[in-house]
């Protein structure tokens, strides 16, 4: 366990660094028969001016919440060569009419995923696709083959979770608008789970941040029963905004994840925050 | 040695009965004796005895059930959580500090909670004998601090004279609305033997002193067994069996539970040789015990609990038992077994402003599989005229490994490793002396070594709600082994037919397995206290004394009065939790015209040495009088019995220190009996 949470420090500490860098990275690449399986597909649209057709992929029908998505590129004058030699940014965007707003996103940057050789970096969707609201997915490629770049648009679903993914509320400290986001466990299991957060803030319209250093609080609970569970790791800041700890479930069906938010100094940012995870 | 060959012959013939073989420190009821007349079948013979043979005549009464017939045995006390399967304690010892087996066979409970005690896969008439051993290293009974408990089975009778005979009874007990029947068939020629035995009981709640009905006391019961014996030549005997007991609808008023279903399926193949020094058991034998509590019959209930239990035990051994020279007796005892145990819990939420909630799932027992290979060597040496030495050791290794991987994910978030197999080497010792220091004076000494692993509970369980103390447990797979050493001196004086025996016994534990708050986990169950986690503590110790007065005046009056007494303390000299406190019976028989008449008294002391965090209470004191008439006679060119008793007389309002949670016991009730021999 100790040595998956360190594994998992070093993948984000990897993601957070290449994230800033246009270098290129040499990934060992290997192709096995379906790369996408696992993957939901979204959509693609042609990146343009970029010379280069963009497959957007998903780990599940797009929510609210935090998404982590794949982007396969490929040539444009020849659909059987996928690009990987690039280096792409996410900005999402919310069309209300009135006002346009994006979310918090991870870009992808230059990295590539071993396997699918595809970018991957997340969105964190703040609200769902409504009638009066809908989500265009942009996507710009700086294709480094061509030297070109451009920009790929797609509009795009996002509902709302059953069990909401995303809780959003506003600073008792500094006032500032928050949105946190449960990432993992994606699949919840009995016992030990890695347990994942991501904290950003509203700084404009087109800024939404991520929150580094503050102090979380975590208390699972079995509302039905009364109970908790041993064991349990408070999540702390990792970076880039995600907060990983350790969760306890000692027995399958529903959970309440009780969260109080603190400063580093402990004053309080928000208290009696929830998250629902309900499993079998 | 021509004595003991005809002993071997007689046995062959199916007279299995006479055939006891006295080990120190063992109390042997024979609770059903098909060699004597009929009226006789139910006849129990008390050999309760450390130093000499003397007997006593208070029999088993026709219609007694298990639990009564083992109560009244010396140094046993019973935890009672209903009305039905009370779990035995031995000194106050109990659960994996005992081993308990059916005519040898291991056995395991399929309830996490204690509910099913293997005694309660038994009816009380079908069995011929129980043996009640403070030696760990008795025959085919595993790693044990305290002994143990083997309930022998009628088998089936050679015959040679009458080819069918059996008997048949009819009970009904006004308290509760009690209704047992009972039937047993034999078949005997020279070469076969075939018995069949029924027992049915169905009680309805009883009513305690002073007229107030007990709730969920209720229960119902079956129980069949076949057995079938061949004999291959005048040597060699081969034998199956089977079992066949199930109960249904049993209340447990201590528990917020009932059980709708208790099933145990039991079978045997044994073969036993004489040769001309002794004799050779081989036997192998599985059963399959299957535990659904059940809380639908419940006024209130917070929540709907499915909570069923599994344990499936195969096993073999042989029993080599043989003289070598004279002087001595050495028996040999291999044993194997493998145990499969297996209990989980679905949890119904009921929280009408989400009815989406899906049902909670967790593994009690995460599928362990154990096994054991043991080997026990024994010598009884007669010294001399005067004095016999015995000793005996044993040892056994035992593994058990956690095969659910729900359940080492559940280990997992209790902070256990149960990936590796939990593994013990255990070793004991026993060695005792008797001293006949003339005709009327024996004494006798005792020192022994024992160790056990923990059971599956101790080691696996997780969040076993106790409702006694009201916290969840959890096992720990690296508990040490428990360690005991135990010494028991005795004397004993008889002259004609009176007879005076004490026994003083101290256990000086080492590595006690108990439960002990640990107050980072949340308790799980609704309303439970919190958790406690087994753990092995420094120390513990038990002591304390058996007296045993009997005497018989004009053949027709005889008397009987045993006391017993035990005392507990862990390291910290808190009393330790089930010790039962100082209690007295007496029995005074009177013969008039063939009708016996009985009258029993039972005594318990105030129990002020409660273990308050495991829930217990000061328990008052109680005395509660029974009496019996048995009446025999002939109708129809048949044997006949009848018997009427009035239990507890003066319906006295009482519980024992062992019964959980104070629930009151039954009241004043007339029983009655009729049986009939053929």
């Amino acid at each position: 366990m100790k040595k998956f949470k360190l594994y998992t420090l070093l993948v984000l500490a990897l993601a957070a660094f290449t994230l800033g860098s246009c270098d290129k990275t040499d990934e060992p690449v290997v192709t096995p028969t379906d790369p996408y399986a696992d993957l939901i597909y979204i959509g693609e649209t042609e990146v343009v001016g970029a010379g280069a057709i963009a497959k957007i992929y998903a780990e599940d029908d797009l929510f609210v919440g935090y998404n982590r998505i794949h982007i396969a590129l490929f040539d444009s004058a020849n659909r059987s060569t996928q690009l990987t030699d690039a280096h792409i940014e996410f900005v999402p965007m919310m069309d209300m009419g009135m006002m346009m707003h994006t979310c918090p996103v991870e870009n992808p940057g230059t990295a590539v995923e071993a396997g699918t050789n595809t970018f991957k970096g997340a969105a964190v969707f703040i609200m769902p696709t409504t009638a009066t609201g809908s989500w265009t997915f942009n996507v710009t490629v700086h294709n480094h083959v061509n030297g070109q770049e451009g920009i790929a648009s797609l509009p795009i679903t996002v509902v709302e979770k059953d069990e909401p993914r995303l809780i959003t509320f506003i600073s008792e400290y500094d006032s500032a608008k928050l949105f946190v986001t449960r990432i993992d466990p994606v699949d919840p299991i009995i016992g030990l789970n890695d347990i994942m957060f991501g904290i950003y803030k509203k700084e404009s319209m087109m800024s939404f941040p991520a929150v580094e250093g503050y102090v979380m609080e975590m208390e699972p609970e079995m509302p039905s029963m009364n109970h908790g569970s041993p064991n349990n790791v408070d999540p702390v800041s990792m970076g880039a905004g995600m907060y990983t700890g350790i969760v306890n479930f000692t027995m399958t069906g529903y959970w309440k994840i009780n969260l109080n938010f603190k400063t580093a100094n402990g004053d309080s940012i928000k208290l009696d925050q929830y998250f629902d995870i309900t499993f079998q | 040695m021509s004595n003991l060959s005809k002993i071997g012959i007689l046995l062959a013939v199916g007279m299995v009965l006479h055939s006891y073989s006295y080990s120190q420190e063992t109390a042997k009821v024979i609770v059903n004796d098909s060699l004597k007349s009929a009226i006789d079948l139910e006849g129990i013979t008390i050999l309760s005895d450390s130093t000499s043979k003397s007997t006593t005549n208070f029999n088993a009464l026709p219609g007694q059930r298990t639990d009564e017939v083992i109560e009244s045995l010396q140094g046993v006390s019973l935890i009672r959580r209903g009305n039905y399967a009370a779990e035995p304690t031995f000194r106050g010892m109990s659960s994996g500090q005992l081993s308990m087996t059916i005519d040898g066979m291991k056995i395991f409970g399929a309830c996490t909670d204690k509910m099913d005690p293997v005694s309660s896969y038994v009816s009380s008439n079908n069995l011929e004998s129980i043996t009640v051993s403070s030696n760990n290293n008795t025959a085919g009974q595993g790693s044990n601090i305290g002994g143990g408990f083997d309930f022998q089975t009628k088998g089936p009778q050679f015959d040679n004279n009458k080819q069918f005979n059996g008997s048949a009874g009819l009970g009904y007990q006004t308290n509760g609305n009690g209704r047992l029947t009972d039937f047993n068939l034999n078949y005997g020629d020279s070469l076969w033997a075939i018995n069949l035995n029924a027992n049915y009981q169905k009680f309805n709640n009883y009513k305690a002193g002073g007229g107030d009905e007990i709730l969920y006391t209720q229960f119902e019961k079956v129980n069949f067994a076949l057995s079938a014996s061949w004999m291959i030549s005048n040597t060699q005997v081969l034998k199956a069996q089977l079992i066949y007991d199930d109960a249904y609808n049993v209340g447990y008023p201590a528990l917020p539970m009932d059980v709708s279903f208790a099933g145990g399926r039991i079978y045997s193949l044994s073969y036993q040789k004489y040769i001309t020094n002794g004799k050779i058991l081989l036997k192998a034998y599985g059963n399959s015990i299957t535990h659904i509590m059940d809380d639908t019959k419940r006024e209130y209930v917070p929540m709907h609990m499915d909570m069923p239990g599994y344990s499936d035990t195969y096993g073999a051994y042989a029993k080599a038992e043989f003289y070598v020279g004279n002087r001595h007796k050495i028996m040999i005892n291999p044993d194997y077994y493998h145990n499969t145990s297996f209990a989980d819990m679905k949890m119904y939420p009921n929280d009408p402003t989400r009815p989406e909630e899906p049902v909670m799932y967790m593994i009690t027992w995460p599928d362990v599989k154990r096994h054991s290979g043991s080997v026990l060597v024994a010598d009884e040496f007669k010294i001399n005229n005067k004095s016999t030495l015995k000793y005996s050791t044993k040892f056994e290794y035992v593994t058990s490994k956690v095969f659910s991987e729900f359940g080492l994910k559940q280990l997992e978030a209790i902070g256990q490793d149960g990936t590796t197999p939990s593994t013990y080497l255990l070793g004991s010792g026993d060695i005792s002396y008797s001293y006949k220091v003339d005709k009327t004076w024996n004494l006798f000494a005792q020192l022994g070594y024992a160790e056990r692993q923990p059971t599956v509970s101790e080691g696996f369980g997780y969040y076993l709600y106790n409702s006694m103390d009201g916290y969840d447990y959890i096992g720990l797979p690296d508990l040490l082994k428990e360690k005991a050493i135990k010494a028991t001196v005795g004397a004993a004086w008889s002259k004609n037919k009176t007879r005076v025996e004490t026994k003083l016994f101290h256990y000086q534990f080492q590595d006690y397995i108990i439960g002990n708050v640990d107050s980072l986990y949340d308790g799980m169950t609704i309303g439970s206290n919190g958790v406690k986690i087994y753990e092995n503590i420094e120390s513990a110790s038990i002591s304390g004394f058996e007296v045993n007065i009997s005497t018989s005046l004009f053949k027709v009056l005889k008397f009987q009065n045993s006391s017993q007494f035990s005392y507990g303390l862990d390291n910290e000299n808190t009393p330790l939790q089930m010790i039962p406190p100082f209690q007295n019976t007496t029995k005074i028989g009177y013969v008039y015209k063939k009708i016996e008449f009985r009258l029993e008294s039972i005594l318990a002391a105030m129990q002020n040495q409660p273990r308050l965090n495991a829930g217990e209470t000061v328990t008052p004191a109680y005395g509660i009088f029974n009496i019996y008439g048995q009446a025999p006679f002939t109708l129809w060119n048949q044997k006949w019995s009848a018997t009427v008793g009035v239990t507890n007389l003066f319906d006295n309002n009482y519980w024992d220190h062992l019964d959980w949670n104070s629930i009151p016991r039954p009241g004043r009730s007339l029983t009655m009996n009729l049986r009939m021999s053929f």
